[in-house]
C-alpha cells in the first residue's frame, strides 16, 4: 500500500514548495495530494486516508484548526498523522488533545526539517547528507 | 479742696432756702385764697430747694466715693506697675477692676463734673499693661493707651464702641464665653486683631463684676503682652493661611482632573472625591462605601485593588470590563503620612476602552500583516534553500569538469543565494520581534511565572549561541555560584533575553571572552553578561534600549540585527519586575546587567498576584 501525503494550503506557492520539498519521498514511492482549503482538505482526507496531512491555519471556507478537528473526530481516519503549520505569534485556541494536531511547525519552515520528519513518520530512509 | 467747695455751696443754697421760706412763704400762711401764681411759684421754689439739697448731698457723697475709688485705682495700678511675675489672675484684677467699675458707675450717675473722665483715663494710661472695659453686651466702654498702642490704634477712644468679637481673631472667642459663664478668666492666651492687620497675643485675665443690684455688670480685662506668643500666633496664622492657600490650590488641581479620583479609608469609606468623581458617582459620594458608590454592591468586591494596596502597601492597577464593552482601569496608590504611617488609598479610575481597542486593533493588524508577510517569506526562503540544495547536489558535481568561468559563476550564485537566505531569515526575525514587542507593549503577553533554576537556562543559552562564536577566538564561560537561590520568572522568555544578550556580546567581540555570571543579593539575583568586545560609546549607552537603535551599525562585517532585541529584553525584564541596564567603556567591552526577584523573597500573595491574570503591579 502506497504512503499518502495530503498537503492543504490555500497558497499555490506554498503547496508547490511543499511538493518540491517532499519530491524525495515521491521518488521513493509516496503519493502527494493537494487541497486548497479546509473543506476540500477534509473531503480529500476522507477519500484518500492519507498517512500524513499537513494543514495551514488560515484558509478560506474552513481553517486548519477546524479541518484538523473534523479529521481527528472521524474514526475512519484515526491513523492520520496531522501537522499544523502555524505562524509564530499566531494564537491557537486551546484544543482537546484528542482532536488537536499531533505536531505544530512554525513558518517560515525549514524544508530539510519537514522532509526528514515526514520520512521518519512514513518509514522512508533519505540521504540528507550532501 | 473740692470737698470744701461743695460743702460751702450746699450751705449757701440751704441758707437761701431758709430765707425764702421766712420772707416769702410764711407771711401768706394765714391768707386763704391766696394768689394762684404765688402758690405756684412757691411750689416751684420748694421743689427747687428740695432738689438742690438732694443734689448737693448726692454730689458730696459721689465725689467722696469717686475720690476713694480713684485712689484705690491708683493703688491698684501702682501695684501692677511693680509687675508681678504673672498676672496673678483675679486676685490682682479684682481690686483694679472693682475700682474702674465703680468709677465708671459714678461717672455715669454723677456726670463729668464729679470726676474728670480724663483723669481716670490718665491713671489707666499710666499702666504698663493693657486694660479694657467691656459692658454687659460685649461693647468696649473704656480702653487704656497701652491697649490702644498694642493694637496699633492712635487713641484709646477709637476702640470704644467696638465689640469684643470685632477685636479678636475668632468670631466667637471661647475664652469670652467661658468668662461670661464663670465670671473669671485667668491668664488665658487671647489673640487680638491689630488695627493695621496682623495679630497681638496677650496673656489676659478678666473679671466679670456685678452691678449695684448684684446682677452681672461690666467685664474688666487686663492683658500683658506676650511677644513670643504673638510671634507664634502670627506664624501660626500665616502658616494656616498658606495651608489654606495650598489646600485650595490642590483642591482645584484635584477637581481639574478629567478622571474620577477618590481617597478611600481602610473601612472602604470614601473620604475625598474630586469633581469628576462627584459628577460620575453622585454628589453624595463622600462618606459612602466605595463598593456601594462605584459598583452598587452591598459588600466589598472580590478583586478589590484598594484592599491589595492596604495589604501590601504598594500601588495596584486592575482593569475591569464594565457594562457593555467599556474597560476601566483602576489604579490605587498608598497615601502615607510623613511618618510613613498608612492613611488611605488614592483610587484613580480611567476609561481605557479606546486605548485597549486601539491596542487590540494594532496587535490584530500586526498579526494579520505578519501572517501575510510570512507566507511569501516562506516561499522565498524555501525555494531558495531548495535551489541551493539542487545546485550543490546535482549541478556542482556535473560541472566539476566544466569550464572555469561557469564553475566560478556557479559558486558566486550559491554564495549570493546564501546571503538571500540569511537576509530572509533576518526579515523573519524582524517580523517576529515587531510582533513580540507590540504584544508586550499592549500588555498582551502573559508570563508563565514559575520557581526556576537559572543555571540550566544559562547553559542552554550558551549552547544555543555557540554557533556564533564558532569562527572566533572567543571563550564563552558561565560563572555561577555553587549554590544559587531560585528565581521567579518565565523560563522561555528569560531564555529569549539570555540568548539575545549573549548573541549581542558574541557579535561585538572579536577575541577574548564572554562571561555570564550570577550574583546573589538579598532579594534579587543579579545576572551579568560581560564581554571583552568593542564596547559602547557613552552617548549611545543611554539609547541602546530604544527601538531600532543599533550600536555600531556602521561596523562592517557584523551580522545585522533587527534593532528590537534590547527593547524586547527591557520589556520582558520589566514585566518580571526586574531592571536591566548596561555599563561599558568604549573599546573595553560591555556588561549587561539584569535583576530577577528571588522566589524566597516573595510573599505568597505576590506570587499569587503574578498568577492572577489582568492584575499588574507597578
Amino acid at each position: 500500500m502506497k504512503k499518502r501525503i495530503l498537503i492543504v494550503d490555500d497558497d499555490a506557492h506554498i503547496r508547490l514548495l511543499l511538493h518540491r520539498t517532499l519530491e524525495e519521498l515521491e521518488l521513493q514511492g509516496a503519493e502527494i495530494h493537494f487541497a486548497e482549503d479546509g473543506i476540500d482538505g477534509v473531503e480529500k482526507a476522507r477519500a484518500l486516508h492519507p498517512d500524513l496531512t499537513i494543514l495551514d491555519v488560515m484558509m478560506p471556507r474552513m481553517n486548519g484548526i477546524d479541518a484538523c478537528r473534523e479529521i481527528r473526530k472521524d474514526p475512519e481516519l484515526s491513523s492520520v498523522y496531522v501537522i499544523i503549520l502555524t505562524a509564530r505569534g499566531q494564537t491557537m485556541p486551546p484544543m482537546d488533545p484528542a482532536f488537536g494536531p499531533h505536531e505544530y511547525m512554525t513558518k517560515p519552515f525549514d524544508p530539510d526539517r519537514i522532509v526528514s520528519r515526514a520520512a521518519e513518520l512514513l518509514g522512508f530512509e533519505i540521504d540528507m547528507d550532501f | 479742696m473740692h470737698r470744701t467747695t461743695w460743702a460751702a455751696f450746699s450751705l449757701l443754697v440751704a441758707g437761701v432756702a431758709v430765707l425764702l421760706t421766712i420772707y416769702v412763704v410764711m407771711p401768706n400762711v394765714d391768707e386763704r385764697g391766696m394768689d394762684q401764681d404765688l402758690s405756684r411759684a412757691m411750689a416751684v421754689v420748694v421743689a427747687a430747694l428740695g432738689t438742690a439739697i438732694g443734689l448737693t448731698g448726692v454730689f458730696y457723697t459721689s465725689a467722696a466715693k469717686a475720690r476713694r475709688s480713684l485712689r484705690s485705682l491708683e493703688t491698684a495700678v501702682r501695684s501692677r506697675q511693680r509687675r508681678a511675675p504673672d498676672l496673678g489672675g483675679s486676685a490682682l484684677v479684682e481690686p483694679l477692676g472693682r475700682a474702674v467699675h465703680d468709677l465708671i458707675d459714678q461717672l455715669e450717675s454723677a456726670g463729668q463734673a464729679v470726676v474728670d473722665r480724663q483723669s481716670l483715663q490718665d491713671v489707666l494710661d499710666s499702666m504698663p499693661d493693657s486694660l479694657v472695659v467691656v459692658d454687659e453686651v460685649g461693647v468696649v466702654q473704656l480702653a487704656n493707651r497701652t491697649f490702644a498702642e498694642r493694637l496699633r490704634y492712635e487713641r484709646p477712644a477709637e476702640i470704644v464702641g467696638k465689640t469684643v468679637a470685632a477685636l479678636t481673631v475668632e468670631a466667637h472667642p471661647l475664652w469670652y464665653a467661658a468668662l461670661l459663664e464663670s465670671g473669671t478668666l485667668v491668664a488665658a492666651d487671647v489673640t487680638f486683631k491689630a488695627h493695621s492687620g496682623g495679630v497681638v497675643s496677650m496673656k489676659t485675665s478678666g473679671r466679670r463684676l456685678s452691678d449695684s443690684h448684684g446682677g452681672p455688670g461690666r467685664i474688666v480685662l487686663v492683658g500683658r503682652d506676650d511677644a513670643e506668643l504673638t510671634t507664634l500666633t502670627q506664624e501660626l496664622l500665616e502658616t494656616t493661611e498658606r495651608l489654606q492657600d495650598s489646600e485650595r490650590f490642590f483642591q482645584n488641581l484635584f477637581d481639574a482632573m478629567d478622571d474620577p479620583i477618590t481617597v478611600i479609608a481602610e473601612n472602604y469609606e470614601i473620604l475625598q472625591a474630586n469633581r469628576q468623581a462627584r459628577l460620575t458617582f453622585g454628589r453624595d459620594i463622600i462618606g459612602r462605601r466605595c463598593y456601594q458608590a462605584f459598583r452598587m454592591r452591598d459588600e466589598p468586591c472580590l478583586e478589590c485593588p484598594a484592599r491589595m494596596t492596604f495589604a501590601q502597601n504598594m500601588s495596584v492597577s486592575v482593569e475591569h470590563r464594565m457594562f457593555g464593552n467599556a474597560i476601566t482601569r483602576i489604579s490605587t496608590y498608598p497615601l502615607l503620612s510623613k511618618e510613613g504611617e498608612f492613611k488611605a488609598v488614592i483610587n484613580h479610575k480611567r476609561d481605557v476602552t479606546k486605548e485597549r481597542q486601539l491596542e487590540d486593533l494594532k496587535v490584530s493588524f500586526l498579526m494579520a500583516v505578519s501572517h501575510d508577510l510570512r507566507t511569501p517569506l516562506t516561499s522565498i526562503l524555501g525555494f531558495n534553500k531548495l535551489n541551493i540544495r539542487r545546485l550543490q547536489r546535482h549541478v556542482i558535481p556535473a560541472m566539476a569538469a566544466g569550464p572555469e568561468e561557469a564553475r566560478t559563476a556557479l559558486k558566486k550564485a550559491i554564495s549570493d543565494m546564501e546571503i538571500m537566505a540569511s537576509e530572509g531569515e533576518r526579515l523573519g526575525r524582524l517580523v517576529n520581534d515587531v510582533l513580540d514587542l507590540s504584544k508586550l507593549e499592549a500588555g498582551k503577553l502573559r508570563l508563565n511565572m514559575e520557581d526556576m533554576d537559572l543555571a540550566p537556562l544559562i547553559e542552554a543559552a550558551i549552547i544555543a549561541t555557540s554557533a556564533l562564536a564558532r569562527d572566533k577566538p572567543i571563550l564563552v564561560i558561565p560563572d555561577l555560584p555553587h549554590t544559587c537561590p531560585t528565581a521567579w520568572g518565565d523560563r522561555d522568555r528569560l531564555a529569549q533575553v539570555l540568548v539575545n544578550l549573549l548573541s549581542n556580546a558574541i557579535k561585538f567581540t572579536d577575541h577574548g571572552e564572554v562571561r555570564v555570571s550570577v550574583s546573589v543579593q538579598p532579594t534579587e539575583l543579579l545576572v551579568a553578561v560581560f564581554d571583552s568586545g568593542v564596547g559602547i560609546a557613552p552617548d549611545e549607552l543611554s539609547k541602546i534600549f530604544e527601538r531600532f537603535r543599533q550600536v555600531g551599525e556602521a561596523q562592517a562585517g557584523r551580522t545585522a540585527g533587527t534593532g528590537l532585541g534590547l527593547p524586547i529584553c527591557k520589556e520582558l525584564i520589566t514585566l518580571h519586575h526586574g531592571r536591566i541596564w548596561a555599563e561599558s567603556k568604549h573599546g573595553q567591552g560591555s556588561t549587561f546587567f539584569f535583576t530577577l526577584r528571588r522566589t524566597d523573597a516573595l510573599s505568597q500573595l505576590e506570587r499569587s498576584a503574578d498568577l492572577t491574570p489582568h492584575v499588574t503591579t507597578f
